[in-house]
């Protein structure tokens, strides 16, 4: 008797261990799967606050290969770059930097003006980047043409200010082929892009499109593309806004602009973000 | 008599001098008298007739932009504006007539680069850009663009320029 009572209780307490075991394969399989797009909405989040660098920044966790084939559009790359030593402006040297005004006004007013290429023009959008006439050193170019030309390191891109009509997801989806257009062109390149900056409180109240919550819609729109393709993401907007998400009046000179000095500041700021070549 | 006719002779020869040497300082390139195209320009600038240029422009940019080489000019200074608008001020010391040619040609390029990237970029900007006062004084070439030339042009006089 005693020995058919001790055989059934292995059998539970192997049926209990067995069943132990598959719900915690089962539990760790859920967070494996889940916690990649928490990580997601938490940097969204994130950036919509202003906050920009995540509680566990760096290199993501070597997800498992089902993890991966499920999320592999974020696995193993996060976009946002921890503030490092910053660089000088040797860095710049095999950089391009393609975009609008505002990286005109960096390119007058810092000192990498002088060292990197500027593929840029005023009135450069993510619409028009590819058909807007560039002016060069060497004469009148195009985007791809300039990129055809000659290969860089590093590429830098900075738009959208002038174009933030459209939906945040439509302007990110053509921003996105926009960027691999760029990336086939330059495939052994980093790629930094630069978040749409804040305008003022008084230039939002002359165009809508440049109100907060848009701004911020675009460049979480932006982030997901980075984050997909493998971008790193420069946070501009978080570096220039002010607590209620605006440009301050003594940084900008028409709403949109900065000063010299603010110029200076976002020179600074991508100098403490790089990644060695 | 004799005396107060080489009295004469020699007041009359003074004179002459004098009136060569003021003839002098007209403007030539070749004029003696150097203005400081550092402070010149600070003065235009400290004028208030500009709503958005920045500080001189010291990354070496300058030259590049108005697609000069280091050798055509001898000193300038450049002040750009931060592209919300197109104000600038541009006064360069040249050596030679030539240089003054090339440089004078250089600067109507960055204005005609101007309108085209205005006209769709910010259109009520190109009459400013339209007005801009392009021009040599002696040894110095010029571009300001501003609110108010009438205000430049006083800075210009006060420095004995055109």
């Amino acid at each position: 008797m005693k020995r058919k009572h001790k055989g059934r209780a292995d059998i539970w307490i192997r049926v209990i261990a067995l069943i132990a075991t598959l719900a915690t394969i089962g539990a760790v399989a859920y967070v494996q799967f889940s916690g990649t797009d928490s990580k997601l909405e938490e940097a969204v989040t994130n950036l919509e606050s202003g906050i920009t660098t995540p509680s566990d920044s760096g290199t993501e966790p070597a997800p498992s290969d089902d993890a991966e084939e499920a999320s592999s559009s974020y696995s193993g790359f996060f976009p946002i770059i921890d503030e490092s030593n910053p660089v000088d402006k040797s860095y710049f040297e095999d950089a391009v930097f393609i975009g609008d005004s505002l990286l005109n006004g960096l390119k007058l007013n810092t000192e990498i003006g002088t060292v990197a290429d500027w593929l840029v023009n005023d009135d450069m959008t993510v619409g028009s980047a590819k058909r807007i006439s560039i002016s060069t050193p060497s004469g009148s170019t195009t985007l791809m043409d300039a990129l055809a030309a000659k290969k860089y390191a590093k590429v830098y891109v900075m738009m959208g200010i002038n174009d933030l009509t459209a939906p945040a997801k439509d302007w990110a989806a053509q921003y996105e082929e926009l960027l691999a257009d760029i990336a086939k062109a330059q495939p052994d390149a980093i790629m930094y892009v630069m978040a749409v900056m804040p305008a003022s409180e008084q230039a939002v109240a002359r165009r809508e499109s440049l109100g907060v919550q848009n701004i911020v819609a675009h460049n979480q729109a932006l982030f997901k593309v980075l984050w997909a393709n493998g971008y790193y993401y420069l946070d501009t907007w978080g570096q220039f806004a002010d607590l209620h998400g605006y440009l301050a009046s003594e940084d900008n000179t028409d709403g949109i602009h900065l000063t010299a000095a603010k110029y200076k500041e976002m020179y600074d700021y991508i100098c403490g973000r790089t990644i060695e070549a | 008599m004799k005396y107060s006719s080489r009295l004469l002779s020699l007041t009359l020869s003074l004179l002459l001098v004098f009136l060569l040497c003021a003839c002098g300082n007209s403007g030539t390139a070749d004029s003696g008298e150097a203005v400081d195209v550092h402070e010149l320009a600070a003065d235009i600038v400290a004028t208030g007739v500009f709503t958005d240029v920045q500080t001189e422009n010291t990354n070496g940019q300058a030259l590049s932009v108005y697609g000069l080489e280091e050798d055509t000019v001898s000193d300038y200074s450049v002040y750009f504006s931060s592209m919300a608008t197109p104000e600038e001020v541009a006064i360069f010391r040249v050596s030679s007539p030539e240089q003054a040619s090339a440089v004078t040609e250089a600067c109507k390029a960055r204005q005609s680069s101007q309108v085209q990237s205005y006209e769709s970029y910010a259109p009520d900007q190109v009459e400013k850009l339209s007005n801009a006062m392009i021009g040599t004084s002696g040894d110095l070439v010029y571009y300001i663009v501003s609110k108010n030339n009438d205000t430049v042009k006083k800075v210009l006089q006060d420095y004995g320029l055109q």
